[in-house]
This record gives structure tokens, C-alpha cells and sequence, in this order.
């Protein structure tokens, strides 16, 4: 069956959120917040609709049929032969990343109405504008057909991040973890750029469906003096800068934990199913680029895989529930890249898909449980709340085991999909296969145990909670509860498209990767037993994460984990302050920076223009009208004197003779015309032979010469009155 | 009739300067009648017989007596004091620049050239007055009418300011 | 013989008098004096350049209405100076300066 889906109907998709953004935005205070809920869910939910269309339109459409693309205008000539469109491609990627970014931004809109309920009008109007933008601009970046088009989209969700994460901007704390979600994004984009203009540099296009053609170019190296690297190393560490912003890895991960001081469906739509995945969308984006470069890979899969790791470790021994979920985000993060870093480009996107399912489930339970318990956040104040938040606990419970790898499960099936090809891909050095997989390995323990712990914490065991907020238990609506069991169904049944070997998804992105499968691929040939035996290895990572949690939380009751603490305090107090790292970054960038800023305004902006330029400016007007002012004496006689002088000045500027003439031969004679003036005698010369070709002095300007003259001469006027003389010199001819 | 015109200069001249250099007032305005009648006589060797009588009754009879009756009307305040220092170097540049003008007339203007014949009535009252009333009859009446301006204005100016409500 | 230049000499030399004069002397009424010495020279280089092309009156005429106007002036002058003489008691003309600045 043909299904119909016009190109054009690719614009609504993200069209649609945008119109909900402009009326919610400009009219929504006015509207009432059933229209608002209306407005602000319903064009989400139509774009999930449509993004569903699109998807059996490609799938339908045959072997021919791989996207779908339609121009929206023409935006400006770069150069002479490169003309910049504002154009959406839909392909398989594209296809899959419309249904997770409307499917679960759909979800959490709905989950929205009741979680942000208690706002006032005009906050709520404003919040769902902000998050109907930001599903826009998500739109415009998994749609965009070039590089300039994705990265308006970058920029969008990244300006949005902002909007959201200080939605609450009256407490300054909210306001400042918006802005260094934004200041830290906008250096990532700053690689991000330059990584973009190298390409277009070397390839002359910024078009995804051109660039892969025009590859050739990018294998040219560029001289660094005692190394040289090959343009597309350049850019691909570059946009991987630009990645570890958006994308929350090392170095530029620290916004995100502080991003958790917005309104948790935000943490949970933003910060854990769309936006941070923009990083790894990139990647997969651009795989024939970077498969081009072995190293610039390496170095995604060993910044994932250190990311994976060092994110668990802090989230060990957080206690704020979101933060936990937060660091959570930023290993599964590093999963994701290194996925994409070994060439396994679907299974990265599977773990990117799964993961939005299972964490923006996590969030949006965290986000009941503090509703319930009325903006409780600390985990060490809660315990026991499974019989009270049944649906929550279920769907919460389902997702831990997603995330820890339960068999079975979607994050199982993704994640451990990862682990195999990080270990079996081949790779630019040999050692790499080996680190990332010890890392990932040791990340997947890490991960079992700080989520049951969490988990554990939070629903079961002796309750903690105090009792008041007990009493006043504010169970989930109806809206809040749905999302969380829809989600919890995905996150334990999507596992069965990517089963190995037999994986739907695997096959459906076949046509988007399928260029570069050339160049990646495993190392050897390895038998099913590895793989198997693999398998099992995870299955084991999990176990000892899960088993100890379990000991150490419900069977001795945290005893095990303050003894270990007690024992190692240096250590438990590094994780516990994140290793330091913002503290680091405060003094090695933050500081300086404000240092800059102050010395700039002191020294410059006080002395340099306020002081000299301003005031002295006024100084030397004042100054100068001062002493100009003296003039004006207001006495006659004065203005007399100053008249006499002009008056002498214009005399003799009239009475002093000046010489001047045109000349020109006509029929062999010499005609001239000098200027007149008073007084004024003339008298000509040929040649200095003071023989009288004009006769000598007259007061007729006009004269002619009475002998024949050809070829060069020089003619020579003499003007002479009662006041002086002058004279003049030209050569005729 | 040589020596009329050197007598008649030297008689304007010489008026000009006392004008210029007396020590009060109506000794300048005495001067400046000298210069009038001096040249009133150099008029007359120029055959323009109308113009010098006029020279006389207007200039000397009106403009002069006017001088006269104002310096009488201001007394003794018309005399003032010396003038003050830092007046000094002005005067001395304006009288540097004014007689480099005047030289650099006066050099150029000695070159002019000698006397011709003059018509049968020339100068006469009836010649002057068919100027007067021929090609230059709007002029004429203009003037007339700028000597009534200066007559209210010379009155706006010169009355004497009554306080509010006192008679005028 | 006299001549043309003759007259107008003297005219350029009785005007650069009156001109010294008026911007020398303190004294308003002196300075008003002075501008009809500079007035009547340039009545004199009128009525000499006539004699020397008496084509038609021209020259006279203009002298005529200079002396007129002269007149004028001389009286709307002076009453000016009576005018400052009420206000300020003096007749210097470097005290007159209201408008200063």
C-alpha cells in the first residue's frame, strides 16, 4: 500500500510545535490553561502523527524510496557555486529520531499538564512556549538536510535548554545553572563551527546528501608543523568538541547536573531523551566522514567509554535523586558515543532510542515521587514509598532493570550490543578495543549499583519520609501516570527490534550506514560463542551491581556503604564533590575570565572612555569654547578691528595679480586667453626669445600671434598692475 | 586752479586728521565742518555746482548741528577719559592694516588718467535734477521714504523711557 | 594738470583717516564722525570719476543720495548714543558691552 506523504508535509512537522510555541508564547497568558494544554500538547502529538506518516511512506516506498527531502526557500550564496537552502531530509535516521523526539516529547507534554499544574497563567503559558520551541528546534536539527540547518536546530534546543532550566528564574540559583548549561554549550559550538567550515573548506558543500560524495577532499592534510593531520581528523575532533557540549561529555559535561534545577519533565525530556542525544545524532549523521578518520573515532569511543566511567563513579554517592539520574544520563551518554566511536553507528542510535525510553521514565517517576512528597529531592528522606506510588514504583522498577541490563530488556539488548562491537570492532591502535571495553565493563557494574541503590532508596526498605509530608501524600494524576506506564512498556519490550543478529532496526538503518560499512566492521572473525560468552559477562556485570546494592541497602541497611565511607574518607569526599571538577574549572577559567572582565572595567571602560574620552572630550569643548568665547567681547570696536583685518586680507587677495591663460593653435597661429583683473597689463613670449610674436604689454586678454607656429613650444604670459606682477609658463602644442 | 585743489586737500585732510585725533568732542565736530567746507570747495572745481551747495546746507547746516546739539545735550560726560592698555595693540594693527589698504588704493588709483572736456551744463541744478528725477527716480523715492524711517526710528529711540502709567 | 588720480588719491587717503578714526577712537560720537569722513571721501571718488566721464550724472546723483542717507544714519546714530548715554551714563564704547560672550 502506497502511503501518501508529500515532501511539504515534512515542513509541518516541525511547523506545527512552532505555531504552539508563537500562540502559546504571545496569547497563552490569556488563553486559560486548558487551551494552553491543548495547544501546547496537541502540536506535538500531531507531529508524532505525521512523523509516524513519514515513516510508512519510506517504509512502504520501496528500494528506491531511502528519504524523503523537500527545500523550504533558498537562504544566500555562500560562493559562486555553493547556494545555501533551508531544506529538510528525511531518511531512515531522520525517521527514527522524528518518532523518539514526538513519541516521548508527547508523552512528557502530557505528563506536563499535571506536573506544572500549580503554576500561575502566564507561567504556564510560558512554560509550555518554551517547551513547544524546543521540540521545534529539535525538529529542525534531526531534520536538517545540511550542516547550517542542523545547527540552527543546535542552537535552538541550546537556547532553549536555557529558557528551561532557569524557568523558575526568580531564585538566582535557577538563573545561574541556565546560564552555564548555555556559556558551556556555546563553546562546544564554538568547535562545532569550526569543525563545519572545514568541512565546507575542503569540500565546498555543507549538503549531507553532496557530502558524501565529495570525500576526496577531505583526505588532504594540513601542516601543523612537526605533525600533520588529515582534514577530516580536523573536523571530526572539532565537531566532537561540539558534541561533548551538547552532549554532556568530558571536559564540557557540568551543566548538566546543575541543569536539574529546572522543572523535572524538562530534565526529563531535554536532558535525558532529545537534546543531549543531538551529539550522537551528529556523529551518526556524519559517518562517512568520520569512519574516514581511525583516530578522530578512537578518540569518541575512549571519551565515551572515560565518560561512562567517571560519571558512575559520582553518581555512587549522590543523594539527590535527579542528580543521580543526571550523572546517570551523562555515563549512558558516554555508551551512546562509544557505540558510534567503534563504527557500530545503529547499535549507538538503538542505545539512543532505548535510552530515551527507559531514563525519561526514571525522570518523570523521580518527578512524581517529589510531587508526591512535595519537593523532596533527597533520597535519604524517603524509602518504603512502594505501597503508597504503586504505578510509579512498577514502571520505575521496570526501568532500573532496563538500565542496569536486565535480560531481556531494551537496555539490555542495546547496551549490550555496545559492549560486544567495542570489543570486537577494529580500531585505529590496538590497545583501544581493550581499554573501552574494560571501561564499559566496569561502567556497567558501576551503573547496576548506584540504580538499584536509588531505586532501593527511594520505594523500598523503612520509610525515612517525614512523617507530615507522609500524611500529605499527593498521589500522581492520571496524566502523570499514563506516560510513565507507556514508557516502562518500551523500555522492556523495544529490546526486541535489536535483537543480534535478527535486528529490525539494525536492518532498517542498513541503507543510512551502509556506505561506510566498508570501513568498519570487527576485527576478526569471531565465533558465536564469544559473543555468547559476552553476553554472559554483562549479564555477571549486572549481578554483582545489583546483588551488593541490595545487600548493602535493604539486608544491612546502608551499614556497609558508611563503613566503606568512614574507612576511605578522602576518597568518598572526592566523589561526593564530583572530583572536583567545577571547583577546577572555576579557577583555571572562571576566575581569570572574571579577572579579565574586571580589569576591563576599571581600567578601560573607567579610565579609558569614561575618563579621556568622555569627560575629556567635554573638557576640550568647554576648554576651546573658553578661549574661542574671548572674541565675542561685545564691544564694537572690536568687531571693527576684526573687520578691518578681513577687509585687508580680501583686498589684497583681489589686487594681487595672478597670471593664467589657455592657449590653443588654430590654423597654425597661436590664440590665447588669460583671465582678467584689475588692472591688469599682459604680455606674451614664445620661447623666451622675447621677440613680439604678441606685441608687448596690453591690456587685452585676447591675443593672437602674428607669426606661424608649429610642433612644441612653450609660451610664457607676463601680467603686470599698479599692485605687482606675475607670471606663468605652459607648453603648447 | 592748481593750487585750489592742493589748498581744498590740504584743508580735508587736515580736517580729517584733528577730527580724528582732537582731544573732545566738539573739537572733532568742529574739524569735521573744516573737512565739509573743504570738500564743498573741491566739488565745486569738480563742476558740480548742486552737490556742493547741498554739501553745505545738509552736511554742515543738519548733520554736523545735529553733533553739535548732542554733544551739548550730553554735557560734560561727552568727554571721556584716555582709552585703556590692552586697547593698544588692537588700535596699533588696525591702524597698520587700515593704512596698508589705503596705500594699496591709493598707489593704483594715482595712475588714473588726466581731465577731458566737459558739456555745457554740466553739473548744473537742472542737469543733477533730471538725473535725479529721470534714472533715478525710484531710488529717489526710496530715500525718501528710508528718511522717514530714520526719522520715528531716531524719535522711538531718543525719547526719554516714562515710568508705567505716567503721561507720554 | 590734476587729474583723475588726483582726486581719487586724496578720496583713498581721507577714507583710510576715517577708518583709523572709527576704529581707534573710543569715543562713539568721534567714531560717528569718522564715518562720515568716510562717507564724504567716497562722495569725492563719485563725483570726480563723473567730471572725468560726464556722459551722464551718474556719479552725482549717487552723491547725492550717499548725503542723504548719510544724514539718516547720522541721526538714527546719535540717537542711539543717547539712548546707551541714559542707560549706562557714558559714552566709551568699550563699556558698551552688554553682549558680551
Amino acid at each position: 500500500m502506497e502511503l501518501a506523504f508529500d515532501p511539504w508535509m515534512l515542513g509541518l512537522i516541525p511547523a506545527l510545535p512552532a505555531a504552539g510555541a508563537l500562540v502559546n508564547g504571545l496569547f497563552g497568558k490569556h488563553l486559560g490553561k486548558q487551551a494552553v494544554s491543548m495547544l501546547g500538547v496537541g502540536s506535538v502529538a500531531m507531529a508524532f502523527l505525521l512523523s509516524l506518516l513519514a515513516l510508512l511512506g519510506l517504509a512502504s516506498g520501496g528500494e528506491e524510496t531511502t528519504s524523503i527531502s523537500w527545500t523550504a526557500w533558498e537562504w544566500f550564496r555562500i560562493t559562486p557555486e555553493a547556494m545555501l537552502r533551508v531544506g529538510l531530509l528525511c531518511d531512515h535516521l531522520s525517521a527514527v529520531m522524528l518518532l523518539v523526539v514526538t513519541g516521548v516529547g508527547s508523552l512528557i507534554h502530557l505528563y506536563s499538564t499535571a506536573y506544572m499544574h500549580e503554576e500561575d497563567d502566564a507561567g504556564y503559558a510560558r512554560y509550555f512556549a518554551y517547551l513547544n520551541l524546543f521540540t521545534f528546534s529539535m525538529l529542525v536539527l534531526v531534520l536538517g538536510d545540511s550542516l547550517p540547518v542542523l545547527f540552527v536546530g543546535w542552537e535552538g534546543v541550546g537556547l532553549c535548554s536555557y529558557l528551561l532550566i532557569g524557568f523558575w528564574f526568580k531564585d538566582t540559583a535557577n538563573a545561574s545553572a541556565g546560564k552555564k548549561a548555555f556559556i558551556v554549550n556555546r563553546v562546544g559550538d564554538f568547535g562545532f563551527l569550526l569543525g563545519m567550515l572545514f568541512i565546507f573548506r575542503a569540500a565546498g558543500t555543507f549538503d549531507f546528501a553532496v557530502l558524501p560524495a565529495r570525500t576526496e577532499y577531505l583526505t588532504h592534510a594540513v601542516d601543523f608543523g612537526f605533525f600533520d593531520l588529515s582534514v577530516a581528523t580536523l573536523a571530526c575532533v572539532c565537531l566532537l568538541v561540539g558534541a561533548t557540549g551538547k552532549s554532556a561529555q568530558i571536559p564540557l559535561y557540568v551543566w548538566l547536573p546543575d541543569a536539574m534545577a529546572g522543572p523535572t519533565p524538562v530534565s526529563a525530556l531535554i536532558h535525558a531523551a532529545t537534546m543531549v542525544t543531538a551529539g550522537v545524532y551528529m556523529v551518526a549523521r556524519l559517518h562517512f566522514l568520520f569512519v574516514m578518520s581511525p583516530a578522530a573515532m578512537a578518540l569518541v569511543a575512549l571519551v565515551g567509554a572515560a565518560t561512562a566511567v567517571f560519571a558512575a563513579t559520582i553518581a555512587l554517592v549522590q543523594n539527590d535523586i535527579k542528580k543521580v539520574l543526571a550523572y546517570s544520563t551523562v555515563s549512558q551518554l558516554g555508551y551512546m558515543f562509544v557505540g558510534v566511536g567503534v563504527g557500530a553507528f545503529d547499535a549507538g542510535v538503538f542505545h539512543l532510542v532505548t535510552h530515551a525510553f527507559f531514563k525519561a521514565c526514571l525522570f518523570l517517576g523521580a518527578g512524581a515521587v517529589i510531587h508526591a512528597l512535595h519537593g523532596e529531592q533527597d533520597i535519604r528522606k524517603m524509602g518504603g514509598l512502594a505501597p503508597h506510588l504503586k504505578w510509579t514504583r512498577l514502571t520505575f522498577l521496570a526501568s532500573t532493570a532496563a538500565i542496569a541490563g536486565f535480560p531481556g530488556t531494551a537496555g539490555f539488548f542495546s547496551k549490550d550490543e555496545i559492549l560486544w562491537k567495542a570489543y570486537a570492532s577494529g580500531a585505529a591502535y590496538a590497545w583501544v578495543p581493550y581499554a573501552v571495553y574494560i571501561l564499559c565493563l566496569v561502567g556497567a557494574v558501576l551503573t547496576a549499583f548506584y540504580m538499584t541503590r536509588l531505586y532501593l532508596l527511594t520505594f523500598e526498605g523503612k520509610s525515612r519520609v517525614d512523617p507530615h509530608v507522609l500524611e500529605h501524600l499527593h498521589r500522581p494524576a492520571p496524566a502523570m501516570e499514563v506516560p510513565l506506564q507507556i514508557l516502562a512498556a518500551l523500555a522492556l519490550t523495544a529490546g526486541l527490534v535489536g535483537i543480534p543478529h535478527h535486528s529490525l532496526f539494525e536492518h532498517w538503518l542498513h541503507p543510512v550506514f551502509e556506505s561506510s560499512a566498508s570501513f568498519v566492521g570487527l576485527r576478526h572473525e569471531f565465533t558465536i560463542g564469544t559473543e555468547l560468552g559476552f553476553m554472559v559477562l554483562s549479564v555477571l556485570a549486572l549481578s554483582i551491581g545489583a546483588f551488593t546494592a541490595y545487600t548493602w541497602y535493604v539486608k544491612e541497611d546502608g551499614r556497609p556503604a558508611a563503613d566503606l565511607a568512614a574507612r576511605y574518607p578522602r576518597a568518598y569526599e572526592l566523589l561526593s564533590a564530583r572530583w572536583r571538577v567545577d571547583e577546577l574549572y572555576d579557577r583555571i577559567v572562571v576566575r581569570p575570565l572574571g579577572t579579565v572582565a574586571r580589569v576591563s572595567f576599571e581600567l578601560f571602560d573607567r579610565i579609558v572612555i569614561d575618563t579621556v574620552l568622555v569627560h575629556g572630550t567635554a573638557a576640550v569643548v568647554r576648554f576651546t569654547g573658553a578661549v574661542v568665547r574671548g572674541i565675542q567681547t561685545g564691544a564694537v570696536h572690536t568687531y571693527s578691528f576684526f573687520m578691518v583685518l578681513g577687509l585687508a586680507w580680501t583686498i589684497w587677495a583681489v589686487t594681487t595679480p595672478e597670471a593664467h591663460f589657455t592657449a590653443e593653435i588654430q590654423d597654425g597661429r597661436v590664440r590665447v586667453q588669460a583671465s582678467r583683473g584689475p588692472g591688469y597689463e599682459y604680455r606674451w613670449d614664445l620661447d623666451g626669445d622675447r621677440q613680439t610674436n604678441f606685441g608687448g604689454w596690453t591690456p587685452n586678454p585676447q591675443a593672437t600671434s602674428s607669426t606661424e607656429v608649429r610642433g612644441v613650444h612653450r609660451l610664457r604670459l607676463e601680467v603686470r598692475s599698479p599692485w605687482g606682477t606675475d607670471d606663468t609658463e605652459q607648453e603648447i602644442r | 586752479m592748481v593750487w585750489a585743489f592742493w589748498g581744498a586737500s590740504a584743508l580735508a585732510v587736515a580736517g580729517a586728521l584733528a577730527t580724528i585725533l582732537a582731544r573732545g568732542p566738539i573739537r572733532s565736530a568742529l574739524a569735521l565742518l573744516v573737512t565739509i567746507l573743504g570738500l564743498a570747495a573741491l566739488f565745486v572745481l569738480l563742476d558740480a555746482h548742486l552737490l556742493a551747495a547741498i554739501q553745505v546746507i545738509v552736511y554742515a547746516g543738519a548733520v554736523v548741528v545735529l553733533f553739535v546739539f548732542v554733544i551739548m545735550v550730553l554735557g560734560p560726560a561727552a568727554e571721556p577719559s584716555g582709552p585703556g592698555g590692552r586697547a593698544l595693540v588692537a588700535r596699533g594693527l588696525s591702524v597698520i592694516a587700515l593704512g596698508w589698504i589705503g596705500w594699496r588704493i591709493v598707489r593704483a588709483l594715482w595712475a588714473a588718467e588726466r581731465a577731458a572736456d566737459v558739456p555745457d551744463g554740466f553739473g548744473t541744478t537742472v542737469a543733477v535734477a533730471d538725473s535725479i528725477f529721470g534714472p533715478f527716480l525710484v531710488p529717489f523715492e526710496l530715500v525718501s521714504i528710508l528718511l522717514l524711517v530714520a526719522v520715528v526710528g531716531a524719535i522711538a529711540l531718543a525719547r526719554a523711557k516714562h515710568a508705567a502709567g505716567g503721561p507720554s | 594738470m590734476i587729474g583723475l588720480g588726483h582726486y581719487l588719491a586724496l578720496s583713498g587717503v581721507l577714507f583710510t583717516i576715517g577708518a583709523i578714526g572709527f576704529t581707534t577712537r573710543r569715543n562713539v560720537l568721534v567714531a560717528l564722525m569718522s564715518i562720515e569722513i568716510m562717507l564724504n571721501a567716497v562722495n569725492l571718488a563719485f563725483v570726480a570719476a563723473n567730471r572725468f566721464r560726464p556722459e551722464n550724472h551718474a556719479g552725482q546723483t549717487i552723491a547725492f543720495f550717499t548725503i542723504a542717507i548719510a544724514a539718516a544714519e547720522a541721526a538714527v546714530g546719535l540717537a542711539i548714543v543717547v539712548s546707551l548715554f541714559r542707560v549706562k551714563k557714558t559714552v566709551r564704547s568699550d563699556e558698551a558691552d552688554a553682549m558680551r560672550g
